[in-house]
């Protein structure tokens, strides 16, 4: 999957979520820039390293760093870190099902 | 009486033909994705690049390759696609099955850097338009046969298997399956058999129904290319993911943390985190 399309599934799954979880404007933004900042380096890391262990440790990155941003930075996003690990957990295994139907 | 024998035969035939074409299905995204586009021929080659190794890939349009084989590695596979530039690509076998049957592939070859194990189809390729029809002169020849050698294409040296059991169409009708017929240098007549009893193409020789000791003619197939030299060195398979890519994640990551800094540097008011 393309750098491309992979952040653009992401925005829009994740970004669907975050809506829903409350996210408004400058949190919205946040939230992006966030994803901008995760999602290509964790698809790179994908790519170059190969097993499971590479895969849980690149998601557990990728739920730390946004928890951090969201809970350091945000205006008022009621739980960032639960809302980051449900996020993140509801895109990767969407991300599973979606390459096995490709 | 006749009718009914013939009848219950075909009726056998068919059963027989509909349990053995039994498609094997690939563990595999894309050929998934491309099965329409995909032919069915099992053929073997032998990787003969002249870098002296050839790349396995993750599929025909990616980067990433599986596995990078030296010349001379044997290589073997049921499926086959062509992309639009024409280049055809193997569905290299690992001989492996998925949990739920499917075959797993090593990865997809171009069939270009490798040489083509002739087969029923090479000779195909080089003597079609030689082929004629089943001669009457033929008829009866299956009456009294006690076996019959079944080759893996006339010339070929190599035997597939051997008929201990004519079947019943086979004396009695041989012209309905044995319509492919072709005629060596030597003059002996032979018949192709698109299925017989769980073999796949093979021929058969009527003037000499159970000789087993034909022996292997170089000039019945053109010559194959040059024997390219296995490399040396085996470069490790690539991650298809080059210096340019690295170089624009990390433009972005950098980017980002910028604007991360710029528009929330001054931070929140930090809210109720969840433990």
């Amino acid at each position: 999957m393309s750098f491309v399309v992979s952040l653009a599934l992401t925005l829009l799954l994740e970004g669907t979520l975050a809506l829903l979880w409350g996210f408004r404007r400058r949190d919205l933004l946040l939230f992006t820039l966030a994803n901008v900042l995760t999602n290509p380096l964790a698809l790179l890391l994908h790519l170059l390293f190969r097993g499971w262990v590479v895969v849980a440790a690149v998601e557990l990155a990728a739920i730390v760093t946004e928890g951090l941003l969201f809970a350091r930075l945000s205006e008022g996003i009621r739980g960032p870190w639960l809302f980051s690990v449900f996020a993140n957990a509801f895109s990767f295994s969407l991300g599973l099902v979606i390459d096995k139907i490709i | 009486m006749k009718k009914l024998i013939l009848f219950l035969t075909a009726a056998l035939l068919l059963a027989t033909t509909a349990f053995a074409d039994i498609l094997i299905t690939l563990d595999d995204s894309f050929w998934r994705a491309h099965q329409d586009d995909c032919a069915y021929r099992y053929r073997s080659y032998t990787v003969n690049s002249p870098a002296g190794y050839a790349a396995l890939w993750e599929s025909p349009t990616s980067s990433k390759q599986t596995e990078t084989l030296p010349n001379g590695t044997r290589l073997g596979g049921l499926w086959h696609y062509t992309d639009k530039t024409g280049e055809t690509w193997l569905a290299a076998q690992s001989g492996e099955q998925s949990e739920n049957g499917d075959e797993i592939i090593r990865g997809w070859c171009r069939t270009s850097d490798c040489l083509v194990v002739p087969d029923e189809v090479s000779f195909e390729e080089a003597h079609g338009a030689e082929f004629e029809g089943w001669d009457p002169a033929y008829d009866g020849i299956f009456d009294r046969v006690e076996e019959v050698v079944l080759w893996k294409y006339p010339g070929s040296g190599e035997v597939e298997g051997t008929l201990k059991e004519v079947p019943d169409w086979m004396r009695d009708f041989p012209e309905t399956e044995l319509d492919i017929c072709w005629r060596d240098p030597q003059g002996r007549m032979w018949a192709y058999l698109n299925y017989i009893f769980g073999y796949r193409n093979v021929w058969i020789c009527l003037d000499d129904l159970g000789n087993t000791d034909f022996e292997k003619d170089e000039s019945i197939l053109p010559p194959q290319g040059p024997a390219y030299p296995a490399a040396d060195k085996l470069p490790p398979p690539s991650s298809g993911t080059g210096g340019l890519t690295i170089a624009a994640v990390a433009a972005v990551v950098a980017v980002t943390i910028l604007l991360l800094w710029m528009l929330f540097r001054k931070g929140a008011p930090k809210t109720n985190t969840e433990k």
